[in-house]
Parts: structure tokens; sequence; C-alpha cells
């Protein structure tokens, strides 16, 4: 047996895959380093530019963002001479009878009839006891009209009412109604609108629950109160007119009403909140030379506010930047405003009785626009500004527009880099 | 167009605050990349002594004749480095193909070679925390700054053995490549601000002719030398001429001792003209002519099918073409490898194992193992 041979096989073998395992291994290449600059790292400078322009091209606000009847949320406030919201709930089909003993039997007593309302801590703001009164708000004309709903809060339509200490107005509440009004409707099968006020000394807010905000308001009362055995009946809204139009009744489901609150602004600002809710509109026009041929890494739109001391002037509230991603084709302002994203944008929290320049960092919808620039579905360079309480606070914010004195304009400040050579070493 | 400037000086304000762009954080890879010297496995075995005699290098034209048939090599050149410094050790790894290279037999004097070898690798990525200021702030930022790609030796040779003692060569150099680089840098506060992203590909383009000799005045005793004459050698970004310089003159000599049976013993001497290339780039790139030394041996080993194992050693030196922090970068390797007759005469595999030490008075230091593995098939 020749071992000198054998051992030369084996060891070809083993050099072999040595040298391919080594070489599998090694196909992976792990070059990042660093620990060494910046002792072996020559310095190339990246030229970042600071430049501050009048970007705004178009600047309003929009009032009716939400739609009518769209609200999140139901809102309840007064504020003696200068707020006073209400809301209305429609159940416009109310069962006249309940089940005993497998049969249907007649409602001819009622008893514990309450409104059953969901209570949302924020924007809520109860200082003392409240009185909340139901009224009955239903009519055969024009019911479509909120103008003629606001005439109907008045004492003769008084259907129920309650008192409730501050505790009470928490998580949920139950607003009773009179059992006489409320057993007449049922004998009569009329429809039940029930508009809700809310009244303190010391002023009040209450949001409450809404069905576009997934928490229905609902009417509960027991059918049978001599019978312990039959359960209350529980009714959630219905909207059943108009007949001829499916939408604008469920808008009617639930909605709010104003009757008093601070009149809009007049002059050149741009107004964020306030009720009815507004919304700024703002779309940039930037130069090419920073959207096309740079990296933004830096985009501040720079706001005065207009102080706005109608309503707790020291309270705050949150102003939040939205992008439009409407194209450029959307020429109604109010539809555009509507499609939005809410991108990577830092909100702010302001108070409207504040004034000063206020910072809204929007470098991502900058590097936004400047991405889709050369597609072909173009892309309105706009956002909006809202409040994160729309229509269910009075609070408004006010903003010089761009129609308002050079140093209070609004001003878009950039920190870009162009997208020159780099790396020739 | 309505937007309107307000204030643009603060632009030139901030420029020179501007947080440097953190380049390559080797010694090795400073300036356009790290030269490889276009030795095959073998020759690099050898201390590179046997460049110049090597048909698989790319040093001398006329040692294409040692092909003697046609036949093709490739070759996969890992590189496994560390960095040291204050900041910690860095260890990376970088995966090529230094050469390709194939040699086609005219008649019983006459060789056609084609190769490509990696002339340098401008292949790292540096990994930074820094910060800047924006607008009113100062932010904090990690960064990314990777290069890829290398500028290739693309040669088409021809060697002719003049008589049993003198063979000649000539070849035609094109150079081209390209880096491609990338530029992240992101901020902590990625809602904020933005991230730079940025892309660029470097492309190059260059010439040369390359001529070369070998002689064997008596039994045992060879000599080689070759020299490379640069032409021009563009810089592009995009379509855009940047720059413009010369691919860098090279001369090399070497000798060759053969007077034991199956010991080869070799000395080699190689000088490069880098400063050549000065003006391609900025000031920071600063390119110095530089001198490569090296000694080897080779051994002739067992015979497998016909065919003999080799097995070298050799010992090389050289300064890197460019300067780090403003100093000169020495590299030395000590070197040995074998090559292996996997087929008889018809495949040869070469394994290289090189350790190389790169150090210049700065304050850090580098050590890289690099492994050569070339597989040459004669059909």
């Amino acid at each position: 047996m020749d071992v000198s041979l054998d051992w030369r096989k084996r060891a070809r073998v083993w050099i072999v895959g040595a040298a391919l395992g080594a070489g599998v291994i090694a196909c992976s290449e792990d070059l990042e380093g660093g620990a060494a600059c910046p002792a072996l790292c020559s310095g190339q400078n990246v030229t970042v530019l600071d430049t501050t322009i009048e970007a705004v091209s178009l600047d309003t606000s929009l009032v009716g963002i939400p739609a009518f009847g769209n609200d999140g949320s139901l809102y309840l406030a007064f504020r003696g001479d200068t707020l006073d919201v209400r809301s209305v709930v429609r159940f416009d089909s109310i069962p006249s009878t309940f089940a005993k003993g497998g049969a249907d039997s007649a409602i001819t007593r009622l008893d514990s009839a309450y409104l059953l309302l969901q209570v949302n801590a924020i924007g809520t703001n109860v200082k003392g006891p409240v009185r909340i009164n139901l009224f009955d708000v239903d009519t055969t004309e024009a019911d479509t009209s909120v103008a003629v709903v606001r005439t109907l809060f008045r004492p003769d339509r008084l259907i129920g009412g309650s008192t409730l200490d501050t505790n009470q107005v928490r998580d949920s509440l139950r607003v009773y109604f009179s059992n006489g009004p409320l057993l007449a409707k049922i004998a009569g099968k009329k429809r039940l609108r029930v508009g809700i006020q809310a009244t303190s000394a010391q002023g009040v807010e209450i949001n409450l629950g809404s069905i576009d905000g997934g928490q229905t308001p609902l009417l509960r009362f027991d059918p049978a109160p001599e019978d312990t055995a039959i359960r209350p009946l529980t009714i959630s809204p219905l909207s059943q007119t108009p007949t001829e139009d499916a939408q604008q009744a469920s808008d009617f489901l639930d909605y709010i009403v104003v009757l008093k609150a601070p009149l809009p602004p007049t002059g050149p600002v741009l107004s964020v909140g306030g009720l009815p809710n507004r919304r700024a509109f703002l779309r940039f026009d930037i130069p090419a030379r920073i959207l096309d041929s740079s990296a933004v890494l830096r985009a501040t739109l720079i706001l005065t506010q207009q102080p706005n001391r109608a309503i707790d002037p020291k309270d705050t509230l949150v102003v939040v930047p939205e992008l439009v991603r409407a194209g450029s084709e959307v020429l109604d302002l109010r539809r555009a405003a509507i499609l939005t994203d809410p991108f990577a944008f830092d909100s702010i929290r302001v108070a409207p009785g504040d004034s000063g320049t206020r910072l809204i960092e929007m470098a991502s919808a900058v590097r936004q626009w400047a991405a889709v620039s050369s597609a072909a579905v173009s892309q309105q360079r706009a956002i909006i500004l809202r409040t994160s309480r729309q229509g269910t606070s009075a609070f408004e914010v006010l903003f010089y527009s761009r129609e308002a004195p050079v140093a209070l304009r609004p001003r878009l400040r950039v920190n870009y880099a162009r997208r020159t050579s780099f790396g020739i070493p | 167009m309505r937007a309107r400037v307000v204030s643009f000086a603060a632009s030139l304000a901030l420029i020179g605050a501007a947080a440097p762009l953190r380049a390559q954080s080797t010694l090795s890879t400073q300036g356009f990349g790290y030269p490889l010297g276009g030795l095959s496995a073998r020759a690099a075995a050898s201390g590179g002594a046997l460049g110049e005699f090597d048909h698989l290098s790319s040093r001398n034209p006329a040692a294409l004749s040692v092909w003697r048939r046609s036949g093709l090599y490739m070759e996969y050149d890992p590189e496994f480095r560390s960095v040291k410094s204050a900041g910690g050790t860095d260890r990376t790894s970088t995966s090529r193909f230094g050469v390709i290279a194939a040699g086609f037999a005219v008649g019983s004097k006459a060789v056609v070679g084609i190769s490509s070898n990696t002339f340098l690798d401008r292949s790292w990525a540096t990994r930074i925390r820094s910060g800047q200021r924006l607008g009113g702030d100062s932010v904090s930022f990690s960064e990314t700054f990777t290069s890829r790609g290398a500028i290739g030796d693309s040669r088409l040779g021809l060697s002719y053995i003049v008589n049993s003692r003198i063979i000649v060569g000539a070849g035609l150099h094109f150079f081209s490549g390209e880096n491609r680089l990338n530029l992240l840098r992101e901020f902590d506060d990625s809602v904020r601000y933005g991230t730079l992203d940025r892309d660029v590909t470097l492309s190059y383009t260059g010439t040369g002719a390359s001529a070369g000799v070998i002689v064997t005045p008596f039994r045992g005793l060879s000599l080689a030398g070759s020299l490379r004459q640069g032409g021009s050698m563009k810089l592009r970004v995009v379509d855009t001429l940047r720059a413009e310089a010369k691919v860098p003159n090279r001369l090399g000599i070497a000798a060759r001792f053969d007077a034991i049976s199956g010991l080869a013993l070799m000395l080699s001497a190689d000088r490069t003209a880098w400063s050549k290339m000065n003006g391609l780039g900025s000031a920071t790139a600063d390119a110095r002519d530089a001198w490569e030394y090296g000694a080897g041996a080779e051994l002739t080993g067992q015979r497998t099918r016909n065919a003999a194992w080799t097995y070298s050693v050799g010992y090389r030196q050289r300064d890197l073409p460019f300067l780090a922090a403003g100093s000169v970068v020495r590299e030395r390797f000590i070197s040995g490898g074998t090559s292996i007759p996997i087929a008889g005469p018809r495949a040869t595999l070469d394994l290289t194992l090189q350790r190389a030490t790169r150090s210049a008075p700065v304050a850090a230091s580098e050590r890289a193992w690099l492994v050569s593995v070339g597989l040459t098939v004669r059909p």
C-alpha cells in the first residue's frame, strides 16, 4: 500500500475543501467601520443651505369640515352670552309594543325612561352642577333646517332633564325623560327627536359620544313598570327623513347645533378650530432648486399667531398639520382639504390667547413633494392645519395669512443639501 | 413664481458649519482605493517577486508566453481587515475577484493574453455618530458612508519568444470602473429632520501601454523588466467629466535564480508613479510615487498526475499610494501559498495567504489577512 500517495490525496481534499469553505465564508462582505474616525476620515463637507422663503402661494380658512352630522362626538357647551352649543339625536321609530308571554302587548305605561350618553373625558369641562334639558325638537316643516331646529329649544317643548353633580359627568350619564310626553309619542307612534342642552352657572363643556365616533346614544325605558320580569327596551337612533336622500337622513341621526359662538375672524388671518370648525389650507410654491435638486433636511413653517381671547385664552389645544393628498386636478379646496393624510408631522399645542411665532416642522411633506414632483400624477403641494377637537371645541387659533404685513406672513425655512457630487476622493 | 427669498445670507454662514462627511476609516483605502498590485495568487505567495515572470499577473506582458497553451484563470481574493485606533477596533471583510485572465497560444512562439485585474479597490463603509446645526438647533445623527467598486485594469497583451534566451511582450491597457457611493445621514429625530440619502456613481476611464522583456543570460538566472506608460485618466460623475489626470507609469525589474533544482529564489523592485493621478481628485487624495520590493522562494514538491505541486513563501513591502492624514502608509506582507494540480496539468488551484501590516505615523494601525484562491484551467 502506498501510504504517501494516500496522504497526498487526503491533503488535497482537505486543502481544496478549506479553500472553498473560506471562499464561501468570505462571500459575505462586512465593510462597515468608523472607529478610526476622525483620524483617518478626511473631511468632505456636505454643504447645508439655510433659506427662508415666502413659499405659501395660497392660504385660506375652510368651514364645514368635518361635514354636518359627521362629527366624531356630540358637543354641549354653555358660556353665558358667548357660547351655546346643543345637540340633537333622532329616534324616528319607537316601538309601541313589548313582548310579554310570547305575545305583543301595547305600551300603556312606562317608567325609568332616559337617554344614555357616553362621556369623553377629553373636551369635558364641568366645574359645578350641570342641568341637562331634553327638548322635543321634532317638526313637520323643514326638518333638515338647523335654523328651524334652533327655535324648538323652548320651554313648552321641554320633555325631560336631569341635574348632575360634577362627579356624575363621567364615563356615561343618564338624562331622564318625563314619562308623559314620551308615552304620548309612543302611543301616537310619533318620532322622537331629542334636543339636548347643558347649562351651568359656572359654564360647562361636555364632549359626548356620537354615532360617527362609535359611541351611540341610546334611548332606554321600562315599558311595564308593574312587571319586574319585563326588561327595559333599548332603542338606537334612526333617521328617516328626508326620505329622498338617505345620506342626508344619516347625517341627521345625531348632530350639533350652534346657537351662540364667537364671530368668525375677519382680516388677514387663518382660522383653525372654532365653531363651526375651520381648517387652514396652505398651498406652497417651493423653488425647483430646493424641490428638484436638493435633499431637504429640515423644513419649518413659521406662522405668527394672532391672539384670540374670545374664550379661555390661556387654555390650550393641539393644532395638527396634515398632508393634502389631493391631485392638482382637485380644484375645490374643501374637497382637497378632506383628502389628507396624517403624515409624520409634529403637532403643536398652543393657547388661543397667545401671540408670537409658531413653528411647524414639515420636512416630511416637502420631501414627499420632491419625491412625486417627477411622477405622472401631480400632488397638490399643500397642507392643512386642524385642531385635535374638530367641531367639539370653541377654541380657535388664529395665524396671520399671506395677506398680512410682510413680517407676519407665513414663511418656510428650509435646510437643504444640494444633490451635487460628493465622494470624490 | 411668487416665492420670494426673504433671507439667504444665513445660507453661506452655515456652509462652514456643516458637519464633515466622514470618508474611509482605514489606512489602506485612502484616496482612490487600495492597489492590489496586479499580482496573481501564485505571485503574491512569493512576495510579488514572481510577478515579472508570471503570466497570470498583469505586470509583464512578456510573461504571457508562460501560458504555453491556451487557458483560463480566475481568482477570488477576500480580505479580512482589522483597524485599531483609540476609538476601538473595526473588523471588516471585503470580497474581490482580483484577476480574470485568458491566454491563447498563437503558433509555438506567440501568446495572446487578455486579463482584467483590480487596479484600485475602493470598497469601504464607515458608520459614525456626529452632529450639526440645522435651523436653530443642534441635532445628532448617525451617518453611514459606503463606497463600493473599483478601477479595473484590462490588458490585451502579446508575448513573443525571440529565442531561447529572450522573450518580449507588449500590452494595451484600458482602465475602467466605478465607485458607487451612498451617504445615509439619519437624524435622531426623523420626524422633524429629513434623512439625507444620496447616491452618486463616479466612473473612471483611462488608457496605458506596457512593454516587457524576460532575458535568460545563462542557465539558472532569469531577469525580467517591464514598464507601463500611462495615458489619460478621466473621472466622470454621471456623464459629466469632472477631472482628468494620468494613469500612473510603472517600472519593474526582477531576477530569478534557479541554481538549485526544484528551488527558485526571486527578487523584485517596482516603482509606480502614483503622483500622476494627482488632480483626478481633491487635494486630500494626495498620491505619492511608491516603491515596492519583494523577495520570495518557490519550491517544487511532489507530483500528482505528472504535475508538480509548488510551495511559495515571500516577503514584500511597499508604500501605499495615498496619504492617510498626511502621512505615507507603509505596507508589509509575509506570504505563503501552494499551487495544487487538481487535474494533472489541466487544472491548477492556487492558494495563498498573506498577512499584511499597514502602518503610518497616525493614531491607527491596520492588519489584514488576504486570502487568494486562483483556478487555472487548460482545456
